[in-house]
């Protein structure tokens, strides 16, 4: 376990400068966390449902997803995560995993006591404050993922999820919404948006042909987004800017 | 199992446009497409696009063939 690790919770810090007006000493008091640091490769699960959990998980580099499976197998992603999110903040209250954790990407993750989290959003209100807004953050992203799988049309949905996972990487300071490189494969993709992955290559194809994307295997090129918005009935408001 | 198959042209802008309708006992099975070359590695494989009936949703979507589709239906 260590502590002021070469601002190694700088990511965390600021996201949730995003997210309340943090003073100086609240950032010293997050990087004064204990925690450790661990490696994670793709697809490694971190959280299974069930799990009783003691530390939380904050990812420093690559992509995580949460999911939940039905007793037949069958997966739904329910978000996708960057860097600087906290992966299961609402373990400082409740102590049973309701659903899985699990990388994309190899990542790098520190694992903070739930006690220490706890006492910090204590301790600290802006920080606290940073956490409450982090939790309905979250929660206004699933209800626009809910009105995604249960209401929009297969190209809405595709659209729809590329249009965040771009104002999401921007608003991470990870580069540019016209040109990424998706981490997910179309199977993930699908998981997230309850399609298969042959309608989800079905639709990126379509996207291209109708010249809002450009695509070269995993690189994605928004080349027109304003017509991508309107396909996708994006409206990045219930990102709050934070997210 | 006794099925009867209809080769049928989706409508639409996919490029999967050739299909089969799958018939059981003269009621409507399934809808079967055949994957274009957009697909890479499943192009030419059958792929649900409608199932009807009192089986489990399938875990594998594609086929590698109808025989194989009749394999799965028959453990279901």
């Amino acid at each position: 376990m260590s502590a002021n690790d070469n601002d190694a919770l700088a990511p965390v810090i600021r996201k949730l400068g995003r997210l309340a007006a943090l003073q100086p000493a609240d950032c010293d008091a997050i990087r004064s966390l204990p925690f450790r640091t661990r490696s994670a490769a793709a697809n490694q699960f971190l959280v299974r449902e069930g799990d009783q959990i003691t530390e939380c998980c904050i990812l420093l580099k690559g992509y995580a997803c949460r999911h939940k499976t039905t007793s037949s197998g069958a997966r739904q992603i329910v978000s996708f995560h960057l860097p600087g999110d906290i992966l299961d903040l609402q373990h400082i209250l409740l102590a049973r995993a309701d659903h899985n954790l699990q990388t994309i990407t190899a990542a790098t993750l520190a694992w903070v006591p739930t006690s220490e989290l706890k006492r910090l959003g204590q301790e600290r209100p802006a920080v606290g404050d940073a956490f409450w807004r982090d939790t309905l953050v979250d929660a206004s992203i699933f209800r626009e993922w809910v009105l995604n799988v249960g209401r929009r049309d297969a190209k809405s949905r595709i659209a729809h999820m590329l249009c965040e996972f771009a104002a999401r990487r921007e608003v991470a300071g990870l580069g540019s919404p016209e040109r990424f490189e998706l981490p997910m494969t179309q199977e993930q993709i699908g998981d997230a948006t309850g399609m298969t992955s042959v309608h989800v290559n079905r639709m990126l194809h379509e996207l291209a042909n109708s010249g809002v994307i450009a695509r070269n295997k995993r690189e994605v090129e928004i080349t027109d987004w304003a017509r991508m918005r309107a396909i996708a009935d994006f409206d990045p408001a219930y990102l709050h800017a934070a997210a | 199992m006794s099925l009867s198959y209809q080769t049928v042209t989706l409508d639409g802008d996919i490029p999967d446009r050739q299909a089969r309708l799958v018939f059981r006992h003269c009621g409507l099975l399934a809808v079967l497409s055949c994957l274009s070359e957009i697909h890479e590695d499943l192009a030419g494989q059958w792929f649900i696009e409608a199932l009807f009936g009192d089986q489990p949703p399938p875990v594998k979507q594609t086929f590698q063939s109808l025989d194989e589709f009749e394999a799965w239906l028959s453990q279901g």
